[in-house]
């Protein structure tokens, strides 16, 4: 009994784990310096759910991947870069297909998270798949223009309006 | 022989190329310190006296703050044997507010206000009103900066008010307490060409000019201060300036010298 018990528990707990973002690109803006570079990399660091970060400092670019089974919010991690002083300029996130709920046209659930696709259909969401944040504060200003009308006012921290990257 | 090599070497750079970017030596850029990081900082200064051959040394400890994204304080102490052997004569307290912050990809445009407030216990020498080791007194003021790519510009205006330097010496009523201080900064990053990681030596080269008019009679002067710094491993900053008076009609009592400032960043302390 004890058995099946822990058998099940492993069982939910990994596909727990799956149902995650699995990792995020993001680029910053407003800096060319190694150190405001590394201020945002130990901003990031500072968030329970972050694992690893790979920096490309010419770039000014973050490719982060999570801790196991933690719930990533994408709005902490804007949050983070804006604490530092700076802005995102692009924020591409993966999802693993098999953990997204509600599944429609327009977009998915993940995690209490839910994720509005703005310029595309959603026939069905590949094993994995990238989309890009288009709210504002997620996109440099100009890029944001090219969004500021698709995008659905969503207005809280937990509904994002992305479209396919 | 090897130091005059390097400072022809640096002083070629910039003349060849402009200077470096934007963490001036003697202004603040409109961008501020990330929230929660700790700056340690320690300025030296050598300004020789205009009139004899005496040097006048100051030493400025400094803490720096950053309270959110969009605030930062810093505390600082001044010391100096402008008298004696080396004594605390005072310090300030200084606070940035971030209002304005455009960003784009390796650019932004930014603004800040800015306030000081300096107490000093020395004897009042000189025309100049200096809240930097000098005057008891504020200041308030605004500044922009532009970053583009390796560039960087800023340009500062302050209204300066000097008070009594404590009890034992009042300021003079004679002379305007009241100034208007200008700055212009103009930055270049030199080195590296292209970033591979954190721990390349940076280069910036730099040249700001600092000027005062004294709102009572007039009187001013302009400053130029071309600089180099190293940033080492994203963490450390030396900037090595040189201050010379370009023009002035004031009494300045030590207009000239060296400035040697040393930080280092403690990132998330709290």
């Amino acid at each position: 009994m004890k058995k099946i018990l822990f058998f099940t528990l492993v069982t939910i707990l990994s596909f727990t784990a799956n149902a995650q973002i699995t990792s995020v690109h993001l680029q910053a803006s407003g800096l060319t310096c190694s150190m405001c570079n590394l201020s945002i990399k130990k901003s990031l660091e500072k968030l329970p759910f972050v694992a690893s970060i790979k920096p490309n400092v010419e770039k000014a670019t973050y490719d982060i991947s999570f801790k196991t089974g933690a719930d990533v919010s994408l709005a902490e991690i804007q949050q983070a870069v804006v604490k530092a002083g700076f802005s995102v300029a692009k924020l591409k996130f993966t999802v693993n297909a098999a953990s997204a709920t509600n599944v429609s046209s327009n977009g998915f659930e993940l995690n209490g998270f839910s994720y509005n696709l703005v310029d595309a259909e959603l026939a069905n969401i590949a094993t994995e798949q990238t989309f890009m944040v288009t709210d504002k504060g997620f996109l440099s200003d100009k890029e944001f223009k090219k969004f500021k009308l698709k995008n659905k006012a969503l207005g809280v921290a937990k509904a994002f309006n992305i479209t396919k990257a | 022989m090897k130091k005059r090599s390097l400072t022809a070497l640096l002083l070629g750079c910039l003349f060849l190329h402009g200077q470096s970017q934007e963490l001036f030596v003697f202004t603040e850029p409109a961008s501020n310190m990330a929230k929660g990081n700790l700056g340690l900082r320690l300025m030296a200064s050598s300004m020789k006296e205009a009139v004899g051959s005496e040097y006048n040394n100051h030493l400025m400890p400094e803490l720096m703050y950053g309270v959110n994204n969009k605030l930062m304080v810093h505390l600082a102490a001044f010391i100096s044997n402008r008298n004696t052997s080396f004594v605390t004569e005072g310090g300030s307290l200084y606070a940035k507010y971030k209002f304005l912050n455009n960003d784009d990809v390796q650019s932004h445009f930014r603004m800040a206000a800015f306030g000081r407030y300096s107490w000093n216990n020395a004897d009042i020498h000189q025309q100049e009103i200096n809240l930097i080791g000098h005057n008891t007194g504020f200041e308030l003021g605004m500044n922009a900066t532009q970053l583009l790519h390796k560039w960087a510009f800023s340009a500062g205006i302050s209204y300066q008010q000097a008070a009594n330097n404590g009890s034992k010496y009042e300021f003079p009523s004679s002379e305007s307490n009241k100034a208007m201080y200008y700055t212009l900064s103009l930055g270049k990053l030199m080195l590296p060409k292209a970033y591979t990681g954190y721990e390349q030596t940076n280069l910036n080269l730099m040249v700001e000019l600092l000027g005062q008019s004294l709102l009572s009679n007039g009187k001013s002067y302009l400053d130029i201060a071309p600089s180099v710094q190293l940033i080492i491993h994203s963490k450390m900053r030396i900037d090595l300036a040189y201050r010379k008076e370009l023009y002035s009609n004031m009494i300045r009592t030590a207009p000239n010298g060296l400035v040697l400032k040393l930080e280092y960043n403690f990132f998330n302390v709290y």
